[in-house]
């Protein structure tokens, strides 16, 4: 198999060449040869559409490497996107896009699978498989090109990206990869089928998305007319699932990568999904239900992860961290662990109150980090409208906690753009943070030793997207939100406080593709062809070429973006099935524009299309309401009236 | 006032010697700092660790070696809170080490000796290696001037690095070895020389030259007179004369 070769002279025209070289301490390279079946191994690249520092700081990305090489049957290698400087150097010379381990070129694989995490990087997608010379679209690949396939949070609607790729995997993939790379060998390395009869049998595999198999028409006012399965395709994909965590493997060999990463640590996943149900949040609804990892399978990892990989640091990772059942239990062995071994615990996004304090308090024996804290809208009828089950008194009552075990301040994250906002809800965010600096100055003044305050405050832009309670819901304009900084940015004009807004450009292009259609591929075609590259990074984001090109497809960013969907519009995501049904997220719509909360998962269960699972947060909370009910409190039960599918 | 020994918690200095060949020859300083501060986490050594708010491990590179920079020479002093034997904390530690990277010696040297390995540098050689570079190499070293551009720190500026270059020895056609200033106080950065191939020889080829730091020379003690290599340094007990044939007198310098 052609390889490609890296000169000294290419390496060293490049920053961080390190990023290209590959061969980090536990990398994996299997001998070229044949699988105990006698029959060659399956090549399979993983490719990440963004940077190397990126890319390897992605959990998905180091789950799938390690779950696909314990299988001798396959070789899996990673490929990320080159830098700029890289690709153009590439280009002068001719060279394709290869992997890591072994610098083969992509077009040379049988497979070769994207993780996506974000729509931004959908353009990138396309220029890779340009630089690798795989055909960009589906119908265009015949029997000798690699089969090319998508997993990750984004794919749940992967509908502007539907042409490009062969299979789509919805949902978890640490079970379902493996068993479409067998399938995808039989093909590619035994024969056994031709690629028509290879679509049709992954079609049939639980979770896999054979985008091909499906005919879209429209409406005449641009939505959907129906989506049509075909040829034994099923009528809905279900999301395939991983229900008892503790037995899906985590990689105990962790790759240290060669050069600085964004995280560089060892990352223990506590938990899936949430129980919180904040309405803007998509991952809360897709990773539905909840399932944890025990807390002796947790505490064997890490301590064979960090020996195997000489870690100085260990991150936990979830969604709410906060919410993990065993938290107590997993901290307290955690740093009884790496005291002795100077280790740093390094905990995201916990909820202030006493018992995160007191973690925060014995963590910080090691290292003092910043508190960060994410109330999301500024004011309580707002926050009851996303379900933020969070009240201003907790707020104030943490930070007040905070300033006493000596935090200056902390960084709190809103986002601006809500559906139902008010002008009151923005001014609102100002004055919850004048609020945190009275506590400081009163604090000051009964006596109390406190140092002085430092807010930092983040807004990031609402983006509605599928499968959450706001995919009807309308994005506000640029020029609304731009409005709404601005104010927000005069009244937060303050020594002690310091604000930092994202782009609304961005948050647009986002919204367009994140509930977009397959009539964006073309849209997105053209962009590749142009050179758009990388544009995730936003100061090499080009809104108005998008929007030319949107015009050029007679495409309106309105449409897909700035409208409220009617209640009975077809979707182009609908014939995915992601567990959580349309029936309950339209509930959730109706009671946000109510500004009524729905209590989280574990205390409550609002049968949201996957209690029958059996998972053992949902049978807590169906239990907890059963017993308020029986306790005489009368709670409605209608919620599990439905019946749809 | 009294001022402490701000690495009194160490028991032991452990002097390395250790060859940087293969993929992570292509990542910086900082990184290959990173590397080998992970292999001795693994290996279990039980490192010194600075005190204070954020302590970090003693680990001290002789010469850092820039991106791209092969080596046979990479001296490296570990401070340990424990005494270890050498023989054997090495065996553990060489099973950790990334591919290409191995460890060639090791050598307890005496607590005084170890902070001053930075600063004693002097000299290195380097091999570059391409075929066809040494009748290049006699051209450029003919030159007086070998003024190249150097950027560092967002500033650029040109340096002629022809009196950094103390004498030379052409291996074969396809190499030769440099022995050049290095250290703190005067140093010669390997890949400005194939800068000046590239400028003054003509031939953008010898950019793709494979550079390799072989050894590095440091000062063994105030006014020494001489200069001696890092390993043979850390064996020296008071009062006893350095082997001969690994000495550079000073006017070879
Ligand atoms: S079934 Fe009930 S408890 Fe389970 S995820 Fe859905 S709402 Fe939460």
């Amino acid at each position: 198999m052609s390889k490609v070769k890296l000169d000294a002279a290419l390496l060293r025209s490049v920053q961080l060449p390190g990023r290209y070289v590959g061969g980090e301490y536990n990398q994996i390279v299997k001998e070229e040869g044949n699988a105990a079946d006698g029959q060659r191994r399956l090549r399979f690249a993983l490719c990440f559409p963004d940077t190397y520092e990126i890319g390897m700081s992605n959990l998905a990305v180091r789950l799938l490497y390690d779950v696909v090489n314990r299988e001798d049957a396959f070789f899996c290698e990673r490929v990320f996107a080159p830098w700029f400087d890289m690709r153009e150097a590439m280009e002068a010379r001719d060279m394709p896009l290869f992997s890591l381990e072994t610098k083969t070129p992509l077009y040379a694989f049988d497979c070769v699978g994207f993780s996506l995490s974000y729509e931004l990087a959908y353009p990138t997608v396309l220029a890779m498989l340009k630089m690798g010379r795989v055909k960009r679209r589906s119908a265009e690949r015949g029997e000798d090109d690699p089969v090319v396939i998508a997993g990750g949070p984004v794919v749940f609607n992967i509908e502007a990206m539907a042409p490009f790729f062969d299979v789509v995997q919805i949902g978890e993939g640490e079970v379902m990869l493996p068993e479409l790379l067998h399938l995808v060998r039989r093909y590619k390395v035994k024969g056994e089928m031709g690629r028509a009869e290879f679509l049709r049998r992954a079609a049939a595999i639980e979770g896999c998305y054979v985008p091909s198999l499906y005919d879209v028409s429209y409406n005449d006012d641009g939505t959907i007319r129906a989506v049509k399965a075909r040829d034994g395709a099923p009528e809905k994909v279900r999301k395939r699932l991983q229900l008892k965590l503790d037995e899906s493997p985590v990689p105990l060999r962790p790759i240290l990568p060669n050069i600085e990463i964004v995280h560089d640590r060892l990352a223990l996943e506590l938990f899936r999904g949430c129980p919180r149900g904040c309405r803007f949040c998509q991952a809360g609804q897709i990773y539905r239900p909840v399932r944890e990892r025990s807390p002796e399978v947790l505490s064997k990892q890490f301590q064979e992860a960090l020996a195997a990989g000489g870690y100085d640091e260990i991150g936990l990772l979830s969604l709410s961290t906060s919410d993990y059942s065993c938290l107590g239990t997993l901290c307290d062995q955690l740093l009884d662990f790496i005291g002795g071994r100077k280790i740093n615990l390094s905990v995201p996004s916990l909820r202030i109150d006493e018992f995160s304090l007191d973690l925060m308090e014995r963590i910080s024996k090691t290292r003092r980090r910043g508190l960060t804290f994410a109330p999301e809208a500024g004011t309580q009828r707002l926050r009851d409208v996303i379900n933020k089950g969070i009240t201003e008194e907790e707020i104030l009552e943490g930070m007040r906690k905070a300033y006493l075990g000596g935090y200056s301040g902390a960084k709190l994250y809103f986002m601006l753009g809500l559906p139902t906002e008010t002008q009151e809800d923005v001014l609102g965010i100002a004055e919850l943070v004048y609020k945190l600096l009275d506590i400081n100055r009163d604090l000051k003044k009964e006596g109390r030793k406190v140092r002085r305050p430092e807010i930092t405050v983040s807004t990031a832009l609402f983006i509605p997207k599928a499968f959450t309670p706001f995919q009807w819901a309308p994005q506000a304009s640029r020029e609304e939100m731009e409005e709404k900084v601005s104010l927000l940015r005069n009244r937060l004009r303050h020594r002690a406080i310091r604000y930092s807004w994202h782009d609304a450009d961005t948050s647009l292009w986002e919204a367009v593709l994140s509930r977009g259609d397959r009539r964006l591929a073309p849209v997105l075609e053209k962009g590749a062809e142009k050179g758009v590259y990388l544009d995730s990074w936003e100061e090499h984001f080009d809104l108005p070429l998008w929007l030319n090109l949107m015009e050029e497809e007679g495409l309106d960013p309105a449409f897909y973006a700035l409208r409220e969907r009617p209640e009975d519009e077809i979707f182009p995501w609908d014939h995915i099935d992601c567990g959580v049904k349309k029936s309950f997220l339209l509930r959730e719509y109706k009671k946000a524009k109510r500004a009524e909360l729905t209590l989280p998962c574990g205390e409550y269960c609002s049968f949201c299309g996957v209690q029958n699972l059996g998972a053992e947060r949902c049978r807590k909370g169906a239990a907890a309401m059963q017993a308020r009910a029986a306790g005489g409190k009368g709670e409605a039960v209608e919620e599990g009236a439905d019946d749809d599918t | 006032m009294t001022t402490r020994d701000p690495l009194n918690f160490r028991e032991q200095v452990i002097r390395l010697r250790l060859s940087w060949h293969g993929p992570l020859v292509w990542v910086a300083h900082l990184d290959r700092m990173r590397a080998v501060e992970r292999a001795l986490r693994r290996a279990r050594w039980p490192l010194a660790y600075s005190q204070g708010y954020n302590p970090r491990p003693q680990i001290v590179f002789a010469l850092p070696s820039g991106v791209g920079i092969a080596s046979d020479a990479e001296y490296i002093d570990v401070s340990l809170e424990k005494k270890i034997s050498p023989p054997e904390a090495a065996g553990a530690l060489q099973e950790m080490l990334p591919a290409g990277i191995e460890l060639r010696e090791a050598a307890e040297i005496p607590l005084t000796a170890a902070k001053k390995l930075m600063g004693s540098v002097r000299a290195a050689d380097y091999r570059f290696e391409h075929p066809g570079i040494a009748a290049y190499f006699e051209k450029i070293l003919a030159c007086e001037d070998l003024s190249v551009m150097k950027f560092s720190k967002k500033k650029e500026k040109s340096v002629n690095i022809r009196p950094l270059i103390w004498g030379s020895r052409i291996l074969s056609e396809d190499a030769v070895r440099l022995r050049t200033a290095a250290g703190s106080r005067q140093n010669l950065r390997p890949d400005l020389v194939l800068d000046a191939l590239h400028k003054y020889g003509g031939d953008e080829a010898y950019l793709n030259s494979k550079i390799t730091k072989e050894e590095l020379w440091i000062l063994p003690k105030k006014k020494a007179g001489y200069l001696t290599c890092p390993m043979e340094a850390a064996d020296l007990q008071p009062g006893q004369a350095p082997d001969p044939s690994r000495i550079l007198p000073w006017d070879e310098a």
